[in-house]
């Protein structure tokens, strides 16, 4: 009996290793029901971004802040804060044959990174769109 | 004859630590009130001069001296200004560790915070830059150097541990296209702009490109 329960405890903590990203949660149907979703989106605000474009861009921004990457417990709210990724907008464009430049900047309407001023937030991203690696970053 | 051995060992070591001048490793050469670091000035490494240029190009290869400036991700960033006394000369401060602590992105490097008073017992600075560096190199300004809400002066001075050399005029204050530069055989080359549109995000548009 305890030669068994060896190689099952063994198994169970090496499964904590391989955790899987979470998958984004549903609100209610009594929630859903009450949100209308257009046929026409609104013009203001629109934007469209090609496939490419987006997956090289959640490729870096996975590398710059991993889902499970935790917040320091004794985090100030400014750390808080960078430790979300609507706090940063992101600037991509196409670079040479199957490369796309994506940079990641601190959103400062988001964070107060001006007092004081927190250099060294961001970073500049070189993605290999064909093999969906990460060529360099620049930091 | 042991214990003599042992005062002359202690007196090299006295005398070698008193003949290393001017690291920032003595205390109130920098220090945080707040949200704002104080540097004292002016640092002696750092000859001054009517010519702001000759205090930049001294910068990179003095800061280089420090603990852990070319260490890579696991780097420690220096800060400091550039300044004068109303004389028409320019000096460096003290270079500044204090840092604020933010573990995003790839590295664990320590950035530095750039400081927002000068102190000189000589008279009143009045500040023209701050300058930074950073532990890698090819490693221009990040995306943090370049915003809007970063900028404390007229001039933004940072290095990496090469000493690559660029400067930012970010012109806030004006409806002019900020500036970047990269120094080069003692000169500054325009290599980018940063359009009015895009000063708030710090996104440069290449020299010629706009």
């Amino acid at each position: 009996m305890k030669r068994g329960l060896l190689p099952l405890l063994c198994l169970l903590s090496s499964c904590a290793l391989f955790q899987q990203p979470p998958r984004p949660s549903h609100a209610s149907p009594e929630e859903a029901a009450a949100v209308e979703i257009p046929l026409a989106l609104p013009l203001e605000g629109r934007m469209v971004v090609g496939g490419v474009m987006l997956r090289a861009m959640n490729l870096a921004m996975e590398d710059y802040l991993p889902w499970d990457r935790k917040v320091p417990t004794e985090a100030s709210p400014l750390q808080r804060c960078l430790h979300r990724r609507e706090s940063y907008e992101v600037a991509a464009a196409p670079g040479p044959e199957g490369i796309v430049f994506v940079t990641i900047i601190p959103d400062a309407s988001a964070c107060d990174i001006g007092g004081p001023p927190v250099l060294g937030i961001g970073a500049t991203y070189a993605i290999d769109v064909r093999g969906w690696r990460i060529l360099s970053v620049q930091q | 004859m042991a214990v003599q051995l042992r005062w002359a060992a202690l007196l090299g070591v006295l005398l070698g630590c008193s003949t290393k001048v001017a690291t920032p490793d003595r205390p109130r050469d920098y220090w945080r009130t707040g949200n704002n670091v104080h540097v004292r000035g002016p640092w002696l490494a750092i000859s001054p001069s009517r010519n702001v240029d000759e205090v930049i190009d001294q910068l990179c290869p003095a800061i280089m001296e420090l603990p852990r400036t070319r260490d890579r991700d696991y780097g420690q960033e220096y800060c400091g200004a550039i300044y004068s006394l109303g004389d028409g000369t320019y000096y460096a401060s003290m270079p500044s560790p204090l840092s604020e602590p933010v573990s995003v992105g790839p590295s664990t490097r320590k950035s530095c915070i750039p400081p927002r008073y000068v102190e000189d017992e000589r008279g009143r600075p009045v500040v023209l830059a701050d300058f930074h560096s950073h532990p890698w190199a090819p490693s221009p300004m990040t995306p943090a150097d370049r915003i809007a809400a970063t900028q404390l002066w007229s001039i933004r001075i940072q290095f990496d541990r090469v000493c690559t050399v660029m400067k930012l005029v970010p012109y806030l204050d004006s409806s002019r296209p900020g500036e970047v530069y990269v120094r080069r055989k003692k000169q500054w080359k325009l290599v980018g702009i940063i359009r009015p549109e895009d000063k708030q995000r710090g996104l440069i548009t290449a020299a010629g490109h706009d």
